[in-house]
């Protein structure tokens, strides 16, 4: 980022310079992430074969397991960041919770909408009540939307800091009872069974799908601290609009007693640098 | 700390014995609800019988979510979670109390309600066995969801749209709940051939891990005004 | 659906997801950084007073 001092007169930001919250570190990972993503497509659709059960179907698999992953990779630091903040009290922690959760529901909802779409050509129907792993993914995604609304209604930030963390532990604590309770729930699963390890998919298609989550664990990274950063920056923003204000009630608050004592000269310069 | 626990939720329970405003809305609020699924699956009997206790557990969970609105913004409305915090009692006490007030407000619903099923839906306990396990299940997931809701009740407490915000949150972490408690109801009534008691044991991690962390959260979120 | 266009719409709805959140994180960065000095805007050297590290100090 250009940190030349191009500051306006009264330490406002020009905007040309301030665009971006990059740095060396996340260019370079949003390079990496950008390569990343063109050799997985090369590997999802130049050289890969398809499978012998799935056949091209297995292509979408590229996009909806590293998805899976990335979601859960979101609750659970989100979950950790939230420890952080208790323990610490320090509110990039819980920006970070922030950031990491909302990354992990929008994969989250990705990976059901990618699994729906999978399903369609392979069950013959786009939702099946019967596969724990897509509905206890949507249950997920749900419990993590309340914490998103809970994050939206404002108040102090430090109040909110501190019910936000406690609902990210708690909904993390809920990862294993949902997998758990909609596993018993219906045990005729739809899904592919621990394909990953078995040594049933061809050694490139395993490769491509190794590559896929790796390129997407960057990704991860990468988009969380932008949206990190942006958190922080938006929190700036209500601690300058905050601090404005108390100067501005001081002003007004020193204007009152002026013009009462009779100073009016004085009090008339404040009137005039709040208006300018 | 028991002790305190005790005294907060006979607190809370005079309160609701002299309001009655869980037994003069929330109950009626539960009932309606019971007819509301009759109507809905065209009070069609054998149905009605097999999807007992789904509707019972769905009707509970609604319900119980007033309740749990009523018995929190009782605290905050009034101001009195600040008399708390100064009375000395410990958090974990305080957490104690009010989820063992919301528990048996919960238990009495469930007892009505099961009545309710047996006459409206025709649903019967098959032996002695059923019954006990009606039972059990039914304290089990009172706890359980007590203690998740007085967590997430003292969680949403004074913010803004807490009446649709409480539902949002606290409705997806129950659903483990709703999932078991059906599951070992349908044993219980005998309208699926389930083995109701590994459900139950299922409700009993559910319980203790919310009890566990609302005991220790549950102050975390006390140091707030 | 044939599997060419269930292909197509999977990876295209997660391309199209991405690129709808990407570009609003990007204009709310922007609208931000429009408001926030430039000295404060590098992200981890906050000043003690007001930032993002000044939790301790606070009436909590």
């Amino acid at each position: 980022m250009n940190q030349s001092p191009s500051t306006g007169p009264n330490g406002a930001a020009d905007s040309s310079d301030t665009n971006d919250t990059g740095d060396t570190g996340t260019r370079t990972l949003g390079v990496l992430c950008l390569l990343g993503f063109v050799l997985v497509l090369v590997l999802a659709f130049g050289l890969s074969e398809p499978d012998d059960e799935q056949n091209d179907l297995v292509r979408i698999m590229y996009v909806h397991v590293p998805s899976a992953i990335l979601s859960y990779t979101g609750f659970v630091v989100g979950a950790l960041a939230s420890g952080f903040y208790l323990w610490k009290k320090s509110l990039a922690a819980d920006l970070l919770a922030h950031a990491s959760i909302e990354v992990g529901v929008l994969f989250g909802v990705l990976t059901i909408i990618t699994g729906a779409i999978w399903g369609q050509p392979t069950w013959g129907t786009y939702w099946d009540w019967g596969d724990v792993r897509l509905v206890s993914m949507l249950v997920l995604v749900l419990l993590y939307v309340g914490y998103l609304a809970l994050r939206g209604v404002g108040g102090d930030v430090n109040t909110r800091a501190r019910r936000s963390a406690v609902v990210a532990i708690g909904s993390a604590a809920m990862i294993p009872i949902v997998r758990y309770s909609v596993n018993w729930w219906e045990n005729r699963t739809l899904h592919q069974q621990a394909s990953l390890t078995d040594g049933k998919l061809e050694d490139l298609t395993l490769f491509t799908l190794m590559t896929s989550i790796v390129v997407f664990l960057l990704f991860y990274a990468w988009l969380t601290t932008k949206r990190f950063r942006l958190g922080w920056l938006e929190h700036q923003v209500t601690e300058l609009g905050l601090d404005e204000a108390i100067a501005q009630r001081r002003a007004e608050a020193r204007t009152g007693v002026d013009a009462a004592v009779g100073k009016s000269p004085h009090s008339d310069t404040v009137r005039e640098g709040r208006e300018a | 700390m028991f002790r305190d626990a005790l005294l907060i939720a006979e607190k809370d329970l005079r309160i609701e014995a002299r309001s009655r405003v869980v037994f003069s809305q929330v109950l009626p609020f539960a009932i309606l609800a019971l007819v509301l699924f009759a109507f809905a699956l065209n009070a069609d009997r054998p149905v009605l019988r097999d999807f007992t206790p789904g509707l019972f557990w769905v009707a509970v969970l609604f319900a119980g979510l007033l309740a749990i609105q009523r018995t929190t913004n009782l605290e905050h409305d009034d101001g009195t979670n600040d008399a708390l915090r100064l009375s000395a009692i410990e958090p974990a006490s305080i957490f104690l109390g009010k989820m063992m007030a919301i528990s048996v407000q919960l238990l009495a619903l469930e007892v009505l309600l099961i009545i309710g099923v047996l006459v409206f839906y025709g649903a019967a306990i098959e032996s002695v066995a059923g019954g006990a396990l009606l039972a059990v299940t039914s304290v089990v997931s009172s706890v359980g969801v007590a203690a998740a809701g007085t967590l997430y009740g003292a969680l949403t407490a004074g913010i803004r749209g807490r009446e649709t915000l409480l539902p949002i949150l606290l409705l997806p972490v129950l659903a483990p709940v709703l999932i078991s408690a059906t599951r070992s109801f349908d044993d219980a009534f005998g309208s699926a051939a389930v083995n109701g008691w590994a459900w139950l044991a299922l409700l009993g991690l559910f319980a203790v891990v919310y009890l566990t962390f609302g005991l220790l959260a549950y102050g975390i979120l006390l140091e707030e005004s | 659906m044939t599997n060419v266009s269930s292909i197509a719409l999977a990876w295209g709805a997660v391309i199209a997801v991405i690129g709808v959140y990407l570009w609003n994180v990007m204009v709310r960065t922007r609208t931000a950084a429009k408001q926030v000095p430039v000295a404060n805007q590098r992200w981890m050297s906050t000043p003690k007073s007001g930032g993002v590290d000044s939790v301790e100090g606070s009436d909590t």
